[in-house]
């Protein structure tokens, strides 16, 4: 397998609509509507992906093997079936929790040096 | 809903049309799923806050196609070999390269606007040829069924019937009397030796309309008397109203100028200076009438008479409106006064009303029409569609407006023909004629309901003219007899406006008599409480 070989961190840092997408497919398959829906309610609307960037990444992602269509359909007498699923690959996985625990050592460093205890603090002044 | 659709699917087209700026490989691969996921998006906005919202999602759509299409087109030509690379391609760079490559976007956004505007103009003149084809014949078919006459035809007779005329003799000395007597007519072209044609008479200020318009509310023959300011001006004026009435009394018919073929520049009656000059002679007869005065009264009243039958006689709509303003003054007046002659019962009539008021509204829907087709008159549309209809390129579609409005003039007067208002109000009427019209039509915008509104504030009028008919048949037959007692039986008077409504009196112990009106339609009772109370009662002479 080709991509077993390869290693996650060459393709760190994710962008941050590929990590949203990654993230959106952590959970469960789901078309590219649903991503999109799914990001937005994550994020409180802050990010919002159109459909042009999405499809962009969603091809470049299965270029690259961080997912694939699913043949799989959730329920097809409830769903549109010219909708493709999409899902997680095993490489994909292992990129997102590669990304995730990159960004955790980072909140790590920043809680280190106080600046998120120090954020806080203003904050609360502010 | 049917227009949220209507957004919906034009916003699907034109997002479908986008997307095609993105490379042909990448469109056959996902150019299916970016349309769906779009009008998804589109639907939910829709059904969430309506179209309003749909605008921020369009500002975001057109970044958002912007963006990927500069990526993947120069993603296509520079090949990236690790995914580390590729995945730099998002939003942020796409608008950088959107930066670099801003000429060769603004050719194409260029050579797309020029292609949108031709493509625009091109549908409009279809779309107008179309429905021109489809409507044209029908539509003068059915106005010839109505009026005996085609559009064409019509109109050409009107011309014929009112021909371009200048003012009279007795126009131009009526309008130095009213000069004289602070009452300017703003028609162009009138200097009043030397004085602005804007300029605002003494008798503005005094507003004797709305003096006389309080008496005739009044159920009553009681007549207030007339604040000081209005009775002094009476009297330093005098004589220049007696030359007036004496100059009315023996000249022609005063008459101003007509043109009909000048379309909505046509010359017409200013409301404001016969609203003026015509409360001032209804204040002189409410005043005669108070300090019995009959025969000054009746003077006064046949110059009123004579200067408001010069409007009727006119062709335009506005001049029968006016004329119809000046009717409530002169039968608000009339109820007060003793010893009419018989002939004001036949004057102030319903039948001719209608007849000229008829007559005038298909003239007025004729112009409207023309002053659409022949002249560059400013358009009443909205938005982008208003500048291209302006334009030389939009003659097709002002055509086509100009057959909507003869089509949908002709389904007002058609309605007003066809209803029965004792039944349905014209408010109703007016409302189911809305809603079967189209929304596509251009012709709707033109004013048709007017001549519904038109038709109800006719009808009200003629109530009021019922029932001062009915006070000078009670007066006519009480000064007949000699014990000068109410007489107990009147001529009967049904209603000519409903067949139901029926007029009736009642002499009262204190020897009153009372007249009212019963079984009117509910919408014209209820326009009564603001107005001329339906009963109105008379006293028994001393």
């Amino acid at each position: 397998m080709r991509q077993a070989k390869r290693d996650p961190e060459e393709l760190l840092p994710l962008s941050l609509s590929v990590f949203h997408i990654l993230v959106s497919l952590a959970d469960q398959e789901r078309h590219g509507y649903g991503i999109m829906k799914e990001t937005s309610a994550r994020t409180d609307g802050k990010v919002r992906l159109g459909p042009g960037i999405l499809y962009g990444n969603i091809k470049r992602l299965i270029e690259d093997g961080l997912i694939e269509t699913s043949q799989e359909r959730p329920d097809p007498e409830l769903d549109d079936e010219r909708r493709r699923y999409y899902r997680l690959t095993q490489f994909g996985q292992r990129v997102v929790v590669a990304e995730t625990r990159r960004l955790a050592n980072l909140i790590g460093m920043a809680r280190s040096k106080r600046l998120l205890r120090d954020l806080k603090f203003a904050g609360s002044r502010g | 809903m049917a227009l949220l659709e209507k957004i919906l699917t034009s916003s699907e087209r034109v997002y479908r049309c986008l997307v095609k700026i993105h490379p042909k490989e990448f469109r056959a691969e996902y150019e299916h799923e970016m349309v769906q996921n779009f009008r998804d998006l589109c639907r939910e906005q829709l059904d969430r806050a309506g179209s309003t919202r749909v605008l921020g999602l369009w500002s975001q759509t057109v970044l958002d196609l912007a963006a990927s299409a500069a990526i993947e087109h120069l993603r296509r030509k520079k090949p990236m070999n690790t995914l580390d690379q590729d995945l730099r391609w998002d939003l942020r760079y796409g608008v950088q390269m959107f930066c670099k490559h801003f000429l060769w976007l603004l050719k194409y956004t260029s050579l797309a606007l020029i292609g949108g505007a031709v493509a625009i103009i091109l549908a409009a003149w279809i779309w107008s040829g179309v429905r021109i084809w489809q409507k044209e014949k029908p539509v003068q078919q059915a106005w010839a069924e109505m009026t005996g006459k085609t559009p064409d035809a019509y109109f050409h007779a009107a011309l014929q019937q009112f021909p371009r005329s200048g003012m009279n003799e007795t126009a131009r000395q009526l309008e130095e009397l009213t000069t004289r007597l602070g009452i300017l007519n703003p028609m162009p072209n009138r200097l009043y030796g030397g004085q602005r044609k804007n300029f605002v008479g003494p008798f503005d200020t005094l507003d004797a309309p709305t003096y006389v318009v309080s008496q005739s509310h009044k159920p009553t023959d009681d007549i207030d008397e007339a604040p000081a300011k209005l009775q002094d001006y009476l009297k330093n004026h005098r004589a220049d109203l007696d030359v007036l009435y004496s100059l009315v009394q023996r000249s022609d018919m005063p008459r101003w100028e007509t043109d009909i073929a000048l379309l909505s520049r046509a010359p017409a009656p200013a409301l404001f200076y016969h609203r003026q000059l015509q409360g001032l002679i209804a204040l002189d007869i409410l005043e005669g009438t108070r300090k019995g005065e009959t025969a000054a009264a009746q003077v006064a009243l046949e110059a009123s008479w004579k200067i408001n039958q010069s409007l009727r006689e006119r062709p335009e709509f506005l001049s029968q409106m006016v004329a119809l303003s000046v009717l409530d003054l002169q039968t608000g007046a009339l109820r007060k006064m003793e010893h009419v002659p018989d002939i004001w019962q036949k004057r102030i009539g319903l039948a001719a009303w209608q007849e000229s008021f008829w007559r005038a509204m298909e003239l007025d829907a004729m112009v409207n029409s023309r002053d659409m087709t022949d002249t560059d008159a400013p358009v009443r549309s909205t938005s982008w569609f208003d500048l291209l209809v302006k334009s030389p390129f939009g003659r097709p579609v002002r055509r086509l407006v100009g057959i909507e409005i003869v089509e949908a003039s002709h389904e007002a007067l058609a309605a007003i023909r066809t209803n029965n208002f004792c039944v349905l109000s014209p408010h109703s009427a007016v409302e189911q004629l809305a809603g079967s019209r189209s929304t596509w039509s251009l012709g709707t915008q033109y004013g048709y309901t007017n001549y519904l509104r038109a038709w109800s504030a006719l009808l009200e009028a003629m109530t009021r003219v019922e029932l001062t008919t009915k006070i000078l048949q009670a007066k006519e037959a009480r000064n007949s007899v000699a014990t000068r007692d109410w007489p107990e039986q009147l001529k009967e008077m049904n209603s000519l406006l409903c067949p139901e409504a029926k007029w009736v009196h009642e002499i009262t112990p204190d020897g009153s008599i009372k007249l009212q009106c019963l079984n009117l339609p509910e919408w014209l009772r209820k326009g009564f409480p603001q107005s001329v109370p339906l009963t109105y009662s008379l006293r028994a002479k001393s």
